[in-house]
């Protein structure tokens, strides 16, 4: 029993140490940072697409926002469950050129070692990304 | 898991049942199966149709069939899902796993070791959409990807 006691003390604390993912730690996050795909269509529309791909995922949008002239992000999250506290998401689509945008995507789970969360979307967020801009 | 066999074994003995040690390892075995994998089993159908019909259906850039078809799916991974034909648009879904509500049910029965296997087995996962219904469009229309086109993640 006191084993069994140490092990959740143990794993507490590890949570405690280990961080937490929030609404503003994804704001922080470095601009150009995560993973990348290039579309050829302007960035309103892969805004537009990146949003409604977010929502079809089943994950709700929280905020979208400019950061420069080029750049604009979406924060969204998936909410709690069963099996996990969350998890949050940054989309940031920058412009490239007229025709060309960059999308990239950073999945953080609220606790790192919520090991039920998800912990990339990449995959299928680009996957359903590149089927909405055709 | 030996002492739940025992106790239970014993409890069963007390109400003066011979073969309590054997309906203890069932019980047992009922109470570790993870609630979501009972329920829901490891695998979900996905019905696929398109318009037009008989359009090809590759799962994981795997051939499927044509549609209309219903295929049988792992819920324990994402599932990518190209729709195409001649003179169409591809349409591309990814199917999502999200957490079932049976998972719920290990609070009552299977604990911690059912959330595990349910997690292990992929019971505790449902795929999303539950079924597509894909309309094509006409190909030479909108934006083209780069990269990576063509192959699943």
């Amino acid at each position: 029993m006191k084993s069994a006691v140490n092990l959740v003390i143990g794993l507490a604390c590890l949570s405690l140490a280990s961080g937490c993912a929030t609404i503003d730690t994804m704001r922080a996050q470095e601009t150009y940072s995560g993973i990348e795909r290039r579309f050829t269509v302007s960035h309103e529309q892969a805004l537009k697409a990146s949003q409604q791909v977010l929502t079809q995922m089943g994950l709700k949008v929280r905020d979208t926002y400019r950061i420069d002239d080029s750049a604009s992000a979406i924060i969204a999250y998936q909410e709690m469950n069963a099996v996990s506290c969350g998890v949050l998401v940054r989309v940031v689509v920058q412009s490239l050129s007229e025709s060309e945008t960059a999308v990239r995507i950073i999945t953080r789970r609220k606790i790192a070692t919520n090991i039920f969360a998800e912990n990339d979307f990449s995959q299928p967020f680009f996957w359903n990304l590149q089927g909405k801009l055709r | 898991m030996g002492w739940v066999v025992e106790r239970i074994a014993k409890a069963i003995e007390r109400v003066g049942d011979g073969r309590g040690r054997d309906l203890a390892l069932l019980m047992t075995a009922l109470l570790a199966a993870g609630c979501g994998t009972v329920v829901n089993g490891t695998t979900q159908r996905v019905a696929i149709s398109s318009l037009p019909f008989g359009a090809s259906v590759t799962i994981d850039n795997v051939g499927y069939g044509r549609t209309p078809l219903v295929a049988k799916l792992k819920r324990k991974q994402y599932h990518f899902v190209r729709i195409h034909t001649p003179g169409y648009l591809p349409y591309d879904v990814a199917l999502m796993r999200e957490v079932s509500n049976w998972v719920w049910g290990n609070l009552l029965t299977g604990g911690f070791i059912g959330i595990g296997i349910d997690a292990l087995s992929g019971g505790m996962h449902k795929l999303t959409p539950k079924q597509i219904e894909a309309e094509l469009k006409p190909d030479g229309t909108s934006g083209k990807v780069l990269g990576t086109e063509g192959q699943a993640p």
